[in-house]
Order: structure tokens, then C-alpha cells, then sequence
């Protein structure tokens, strides 16, 4: 089980996420987007022995993720991000790469040596450019203050203090009994909390850096706090839908990130600053139009990915969110696996009437027609049901389950 | 007091070996699965897979080279309300409870999600879906592949049948280089060979 995930872990030292569990920290000052310059520059090289080493694991791994079963083989999407980008770093070519992997989770990370990851999950809750840049900006900040040699150098220096703490209390318990465990426990918490308190730090920084990027090329820089705000919503909807409390993994302590609704906070202040700084006609733009022509032939599988994890909460938030530009065939199709998929009361009708208004869309994808002959038949509506997945076979003859649906049809 | 000591050492090491689970020996010939709901006849030993914490009661793995590169599920007799993944209620991501009277999709994407969410896999494709007799009732037949965190893609063959408002599934699961072709024509012999109790 060497795999992806695994030599990830190896990584995580160097590693800078986005993360869910993102934003806001104690008593911090707001960062100044303005403030920040970068600390490598075009065709930067590892400095010291630390550095050279994290770059020479991360480069093993990249050199396997270039054949990786994870990585999304869709040339069109990968050349986008990579141009997105480009568009962020201007002409200084700081030789980022960045590579989208399939993975359902709402995340990007950028590793020491300037290769990024983009999970398709971050991809299916953009609603336009804008919002992709402004994390992709973020975790350019990343890699641009050199945060994951910072990250792992206080890492080494803290765990060797805490060995250290460790070892004098060992040697002193026979005296004074399990007090000094007790003693040392205390300090290495300390030491533990203020590792994660150093990156949370950098958050904030990479955040307010993204901002300034996203700014610098046009981007409205507003899409920042509205991707925070989106995910917030959609954590919260997950939690209503199970009957839980909403709880930020980020308000934590030990989180790595600072609290979310303060982050979407500073991401909102900022943004308002820089545009009330721009004093020339400039318009910012968020680019719609260009992600909604580049999201249409994957939306179907991105959507896909989050549905069928059967977490109706954050699914139907999703789907709502998204056709705040206008309900589609795809999205009603999905509403109503949402609701099939939940299966509780009154979910059947609930799915039914998606499904009926899916087909109703002239975009409506070949699973519609399945999906509402399914649900007629149930219903009662036989006849309806058949010349329904008589559609189905019609539009997708040689769909993966046509024989199984030709025997539905001769039942 | 020596004695005594090493009495209780030793009850101690059998305690914790009583504790460890272990694979068992499935001899050729008839044997019941899934606490007997039904009946197989293997041509070949297999290795019974200890029951984990994710096992849920009417189900039962055999393997033959160990999990991670293929191996037989059973479950018999899963009455409505109930998962084949063992979960809580308030879980986020839930795969979807048996009901009786589930449609050919729904027991299709029954499966993906438990593969997207017990499973963990990130790629997951459906590849054929088809009517086939098991247990001597229509069944449906779901081939998929999948691939998780550790990059290796693997293939799965599962049967499922509703019977007398019950579930009863049989599955396939094994790397897609060597391991699932090579036990598939076993697999389908223990699938002809199946029979309710």
C-alpha cells in the first residue's frame, strides 16, 4: 500500500493544503495582501541540504503521479488550471506545475518544489474562474513564501526540543515520581499547538498572497470569501441533514488552519480594500462564461463523484448553489439521485418530480431517461416508464447497462 | 509463587491469542455461509477472512492470496433498512439501506457507494450491468472497476439477488493484473453452486 495517499503522508511535513478545516485564528492581525513579496524568484533552486531534500522526494512522487490511475486524463482541464495558473504569475514563470487528481474532496495542495495538486472535488463547487484562481492563488502564496521549508524546519527544530523534554523526565521519574511525565506531556502539548499555530499563520498569509494575485490579473477579488462562504454552507447543510450540530474543525486549537468564518471574513475586508484601491477603469471580471464552457463535459462526472458519496446535505447544497446560474438537465437529473439516494420519506416523490423535470431540459443527460422510466415504473405509470427507457436506449445504445434495462422493458 | 506466575503467564498468552482474529480453513465440498443462510461448494481451499470491525453480521469474505489482491463476499439474507456496510446514523456519507424493492439502478449505485465511500475509492466505473439467474432467481450482475489511495486498479463482479424481500449478493473483488481473472472461473462456480438454506 506504497501508494498515492501513503507518500503523501511522507510529504505532509512540506506539505501546504487548502483544506476544508481552512481559516481564521486567534487574535490575529488581518495580513496585508499588499504587503507580501515573493521569496523565490524565476528559476529558483533548492538553497541547502533541508531544502534539496524535501525537493528530491517530491520530485519522486511527481515523477509517479505523471502515470498515476488518480490523475484526471483530460488534457483540456489540466492545460486550463495550468494556463489559470500561468495568468496569476504573470510573466514570471516560477516553474509551478500542477496536476488535477480525482478525488471527491474540496482540496488543492502544493508541495516544497512547486508542484500543485487540484482535487476534482475542488473543480465541481467552482461556480466561475474567478473562484479556482483565488485558490490557486492561495496555494501559489504558499509556494511563493516558501512556507512548507519554513513549516518543516520548525517541525525539526520543535520535535528535537520535544525529545529532549521527553528524555530529562525519563531519567528523573525514579526520583520524583510521574510528575515529571506530567511536566513534560504539558510542554509537548505546547510545543504541538504551537507548531499548528505557526501554520495557521501561513494560512492567512497565503491567503491575503492569493488575494493580491488574484487582483493583480483582473480577477474580482470577492470570489476569495465567496468560495469560503459556499463551503461554510455547504458544511452546515451536511450537518442539518444528519441531524448534527455544525461544528468548524478548523476553531480547534490544534487546527491548521485558521476558523473558517473568520477567514471568509478577512477574505471579504481585503478584497474590499484592494477594490477600493483601484482607482483606474479597470473592472474586475470573474470569467464565467470561460469556466461554465470548460466545466459543461465534465460536470456530469464531477457531480457524480459527490452524489454517490450519499451525503445529501452538502449534495443537494451543491446542486442548489450551482443552479443559482440556472437550473440544467445534468443538475435536476442530480437533485433527484440525491433524493433516490437518501431514500427517506417522501424522497421517492421528491426524486420522481427531479427526474420529470430533468427530462424536461433539452440537455438532459441519457441517465435522466433511465433514472425517471425507473421511477414512472415504480410509480405505477408503466407505460410511461418503458417508452422512457425506451428513450434511454435510444439516446445511449450501447450504455453500460442496456441489457439489463432491455430485460426491464420485456418484463 | 514461581509457579503460579508462570501459570499465569501462560493462560495469559492463550487469552491473548484466543483474541487474535484468525483466518480459518474452508475445505472443498459443501459449506455454509453468511451464518448459513446459504450453501456453496468451493472446488478449492480458501481462507476464511477474520471478521473486522467494518463486518457487518450476514456477511463472510474468503480469500485466497490475501484481501488486497482478491477475494469472495458473501451476504445472505439482508432484510430491509439494513446497509452492507456497517454505519451510524448520523455519518455523513451513508450507503444507501437495502429495500425490497430496489430497481436495478438502485442496487448499481448501492454498490458505488459503497466502494466510493467504505472502500475509499476515488475512480470508480460501472462496466456492465446484465440480468443473470443466482440462486435460481432473476438476479442482476454489476461489473465495475475501481481505484483507491494506493493506485492499484482492481475489478469487482457482484450478484445480487432480491428474494422473498431479502438480499443475497455474492461478489468478486481482485486486482485487474492477474488476481480477478484468475479466480473468476472459481467464483462463478461457487456462484452455480449456490443455493439458499
Amino acid at each position: 500500500m506504497a501508494g498515492f495517499l501513503r507518500r503523501r503522508d511522507v510529504l505532509t511535513q512540506g506539505l501546504c493544503g487548502c483544506g476544508l478545516v481552512v481559516a481564521g485564528w486567534p487574535a490575529s492581525a488581518r495580513v496585508n495582501p499588499m504587503s507580501l513579496a515573493p521569496l523565490v524568484h524565476p528559476g529558483y533552486v533548492p538553497a541547502d541540504a533541508d531544502e534539496r531534500g524535501l525537493w528530491q522526494q517530491c520530485e519522486e512522487f511527481e515523477y509517479e503521479l505523471a502515470s498515476s490511475n488518480l490523475l484526471l486524463q483530460d488534457p483540456t482541464v489540466q492545460s486550463y488550471v495550468h494556463a489559470i495558473t500561468n495568468r496569476l504569475l504573470g510573466e514570471r514563470d516560477f516553474g509551478i506545475r500542477t496536476y488535477v487528481v480525482r478525488d471527491a474532496e474540496f482540496n488543492a495542495s502544493m508541495f516544497p518544489n512547486g508542484m500543485m495538486l487540484v482535487h476534482t472535488g475542488l473543480l465541481a463547487r467552482m461556480r466561475n474562474e474567478a473562484q479556482l484562481a483565488a485558490v490557486l492563488g492561495h496555494e501559489c502564496g504558499h509556494y511563493l513564501r516558501r512556507h512548507s521549508l519554513e513549516r518543516h524546519r520548525d517541525l525539526k527544530r520543535k520535535s528535537a526540543a520535544a525529545a529532549i523534554v521527553g528524555l530529562a523526565a525519563a531519567g528523573a521519574t525514579g526520583a520524583t515520581g510521574s510528575n515529571w511525565f506530567d511536566l513534560a506531556n504539558s510542554i509537548n502539548t505546547m510545543l504541538v499547538l504551537s507548531v499548528y499555530t505557526f501554520s495557521r499563520g501561513q494560512e492567512s498569509e497565503a491567503d491575503a498572497y492569493g488575494l493580491k494575485l488574484l487582483a493583480e490579473c483582473g480577477y474580482m477579488p470577492g470570489a476569495a470569501a465567496a468560495v469560503w462562504a459556499q463551503i461554510i454552507a455547504e458544511r452546515k447543510a451536511s450537518a442539518v441533514a444528519r441531524k448534527k450540530r455544525y461544528r468548524d474543525h478548523s476553531a480547534s486549537e490544534y487546527s491548521t488552519h485558521p476558523p473558517s468564518q473568520e477567514r471568509m471574513e478577512d477574505l471579504a475586508a481585503s478584497a474590499d480594500d484592494i477594490a477600493s484601491r483601484v482607482h483606474d477603469s479597470r473592472e474586475f471580471e470573474d470569467r464565467r462564461a470561460e469556466w461554465l464552457a470548460l466545466a459543461a463535459p465534465i460536470r456530469f462526472s464531477l457531480l457524480e463523484e459527490q452524489i454517490k458519496l450519499n451525503d445529501p446535505g452538502a449534495s443537494l447544497y451543491l446542486l442548489e448553489s450551482l443552479a443559482v446560474d440556472g437550473w440544467t438537465g445534468t443538475l435536476r437529473f442530480f437533485e433527484g439521485e440525491a433524493y433516490r439516494l437518501r431514500g427517506g420519506v417522501d424522497d421517492v416523490a421528491r426524486a420522481t418530480a427531479a427526474y420529470l423535470a430533468a427530462v424536461a431540459f433539452t440537455d438532459a443527460p441519457p441517465e435522466a431517461w433511465r433514472a425517471h422510466g425507473y421511477a414512472q415504473i415504480q410509480s405505477g405509470h408503466a407505460d410511461d416508464g418503458r417508452r422512457a427507457l425506451a428513450h434511454y436506449l435510444e439516446l445511449k445504445p450501447d450504455a453500460v447497462d442496456a441489457a439489463m434495462v432491455r430485460f426491464t422493458l420485456v418484463q | 509463587m514461581t509457579t503460579i506466575k508462570a501459570f499465569a503467564r501462560v493462560l495469559t498468552c492463550f487469552t491473548l491469542a484466543a483474541c487474535v482474529p484468525t483466518y480459518t480453513l474452508v475445505s472443498p465440498g459443501r459449506v455454509a455461509v453468511s451464518k448459513g443462510a446459504m450453501v456453496v461448494e468451493p472446488k478449492s481451499a480458501w481462507n476464511r477472512v477474520p471478521n473486522g470491525p467494518q463486518t457487518i453480521p450476514r456477511q463472510e469474505n474468503w480469500t485466497h492470496n490475501g484481501p488486497l489482491l482478491e477475494s469472495i463476499t458473501f451476504i445472505g439474507g439482508l432484510v430491509p433498512g439494513e446497509a452492507i456496510a456497517k454505519q451510524k446514523a448520523k455519518d455523513d456519507r451513508q450507503v444507501p439501506p437495502f429495500r425490497a424493492d430496489m430497481t436495478p439502478q438502485d442496487l448499481v449505485s448501492m454498490i458505488e457507494s459503497y466502494y466510493r465511500i467504505r472502500v475509499g475509492a476515488a475512480v470508480y466505473e460501472t462496466t456492465d450491468v446484465r440480468p443473470v439467474v443466482f440462486l435460481g432467481q432473476p438476479a442482476v450482475q454489476v461489473d465495475f472497476s475501481y481505484v483507491v489511495a494506493d493506485e492499484v486498479k482492481r475489478l469487482g463482479r457482484s450478484k445480487l439477488a432480491i428474494i422473498d424481500g431479502k438480499l443475497f449478493a455474492m461478489s468478486l473483488d481482485g486486482t485487474a493484473l492477474h488476481y480477478f481473472a484468475d479466480a473468476l472461473p472459481e467464483f462463478e462456480e461457487i456462484v452455480a453452486s449456490a443455493a439458499r438454506r
